[in-house]
């Protein structure tokens, strides 16, 4: 994290790293599926994680600067869900959540469900009703599937990590939407995987893990492990990865973290080992 | 056929199933006078193009007679007879290659006997009468087996019955998945095929999303005529021909 400068003037993407890692630690906590040595590496990068946020400090002093944002509380969400706590924050989280600006965000339906799946997290009531919100979404309109591009695929994983809840709960994806994703996810994905774009087939990878009835796509993961370098990144698609090393994990963070949480709930659908 | 193709003949079987496909394609489509298959491939400096357009199309070349319902003349029966003997059904190493030539004869040798004409010519004889065959990619994946079924798209008429349409109507949603992912791979033709094999066992109740496939083909891909014609021949099967 740059030092030097204040909470707000740190760059979102900056804080969207330390995030994601939060939030793909927080599942490998949560699936308990991996082994110890890996088991342990994680809780490694959590400490570290939340060590970046100064403990939630950092997102808390955001949060007083940008009372409108929800960026701070969908960030902590993850980290509570592997047991951190920043009371102060959690405290201006059920305030906020309570407002009425809280029903009535500009933000795109899918963003709306982070929002809510954040409350959901923090044990807060959900500001607006995930089941009238999916309706508005890409997914919840059922559309031809030969209209998806990559903005709508990404916002059809989204809908779908947070209305189950990362796959914790399955059920909360509609029955509708899981049989049109049971229908048309194979073209995606063999599609996406002829394109050879890594990032988003992980991602279709953990909406298929997010369902009532996966279809594990074994193919797809195969594809993915030989495009995987030999120390884990995945590369986002087919790049050659830079050789500085910074570079390479600016570029290829993501989807090596994406790969990571798709792997953890394939793994853990597998053998049962649900929450 | 209009006047300025005459005027300007096709110079290869490739160009002249072009422009047959084209005349095809508008007869389906309703539009202008009574399909003449002698007239579609007739006045052409070179008459054996014509007839290799007629070999290649297949019952396809038929199909304005099987949705007005009038019967072919003399003349577009002999147009057929004369393309058969002058195009042998050709001998394909591919297995695949060689299928679809079989099912090729087979639809047409189908529709021929809907139409009321007798067998063509006896050296004709075993190819048209296989019985129809399974298509080849049978029970397989479903992109590997989409893929096989698009290129039988030439059994996807009314009349014609056999083992790959009954495949279709089991797989109907890998029919559909096929279709899906020939959209997204801009592979027009495949999805056109395809979009008349959904089209022609299309449920009464459906598939509104056939109509939108159909209408994506027709605006956003500047088809050329096969393709035009698969999606004519896909429409007209879906709006009741």
């Amino acid at each position: 994290m740059p030092e030097g400068v204040t909470a707000a003037q740190i760059p979102v993407q900056a804080l969207k790293s330390v995030a994601e890692l939060g939030l793909a630690m927080s599942l490998v906590d949560r699936e308990a599926v991996a082994g110890a040595e890996d088991a342990q590496a994680a809780g490694q990068l959590a400490d570290f994680a939340w060590g970046q946020l100064d403990g939630g400090s950092l997102l808390y002093r955001r949060q007083l600067d940008d009372p409108a944002s929800s960026f701070p509380m969908e960030v902590y969400a993850s980290f509570v869900r592997a047991g951190y706590r920043h009371r102060p924050l959690a405290a201006l989280c059920a305030h906020l959540v309570g407002l009425r600006v809280a029903r009535v965000r500009e933000l795109a339906p899918h963003d709306q469900l982070a929002v809510v799946a954040a409350a959901r997290q923090l044990g807060l009531p959900a500001p607006v009703d995930p089941l009238v919100l999916v309706e508005r979404t890409w997914l919840g309109g059922q559309p031809e599937p030969w209209m998806l591009d990559a903005a709508a695929a990404y916002a059809l994983t989204h809908t779908v990590f947070h209305l189950t809840d990362f796959g914790a709960d399955p059920g909360g994806l509609p029955q509708e939407l899981q049989e049109y994703l049971h229908l048309w996810m194979p073209v995606w994905v063999d599609v996406v995987t002829e394109t050879k774009a890594w990032d988003l087939l992980a991602e279709l990878l953990i909406v298929d893990a997010c369902l009532t009835t996966p279809q594990t796509y074994p193919q797809a993961w195969e594809h993915l492990a030989q495009a995987q370098y030999p120390d884990g990144m995945l590369p986002r698609s087919a790049t050659t990865a830079p050789r500085d090393p910074e570079k390479a994990f600016r570029n290829h963070y993501h989807p090596t973290l994406v790969a990571v949480i798709a792997g953890t709930l394939a793994v853990s659908r597998s053998v049962g080992a649900r929450v | 056929m209009n006047a300025s193709d005459a005027a300007r003949p096709p110079g290869s079987v490739a160009a002249a199933v072009d422009v047959l496909a084209g005349a095809v394609a508008q007869a389906v489509s309703g539009a202008g006078r009574a399909f003449r298959l002698g007239e579609a491939v007739g006045g052409w400096a070179d008459p054996v193009v014509g007839l290799g357009a007629v070999r290649v199309l297949g019952a396809d070349a038929l199909a304005p007679f099987l949705f007005t319902g009038r019967p072919p003349s003399a003349s577009d029966v002999e147009v057929v007879r004369a393309a058969l003997r002058v195009f042998p059904a050709p001998h394909r190493e591919d297995p695949g290659d060689a299928r679809v030539w079989r099912c090729r004869d087979w639809a047409l040798g189908e529709v021929l006997a809907h139409l009321g004409v007798s067998e063509p010519g006896s050296n004709q004889a075993a190819a048209l009468n296989s019985g129809g065959e399974g298509g080849s990619a049978g029970e397989s994946a479903w992109p590997v087996w989409s893929a096989a079924v698009s290129r039988l798209s030439m059994l996807a008429l009314p009349a014609v019955g056999g083992p790959v349409r009954e495949q279709v109507r089991r797989r109907r949603r890998d029919t559909w998945r096929g279709l899906a992912r020939a959209m997204l791979r801009h592979d027009h033709l495949s999805a056109a095929r395809l979009a008349r094999w959904l089209a022609l066992d299309a449920a009464v109740s459906s598939e509104s999303l056939l109509g939108a496939a159909l209408s994506h083909l027709e605006l956003f891909t500047a088809p050329p005529p096969r393709v035009r014609l698969e999606i004519a021949l896909a429409r007209r099967l879906w709006e009741g021909g």
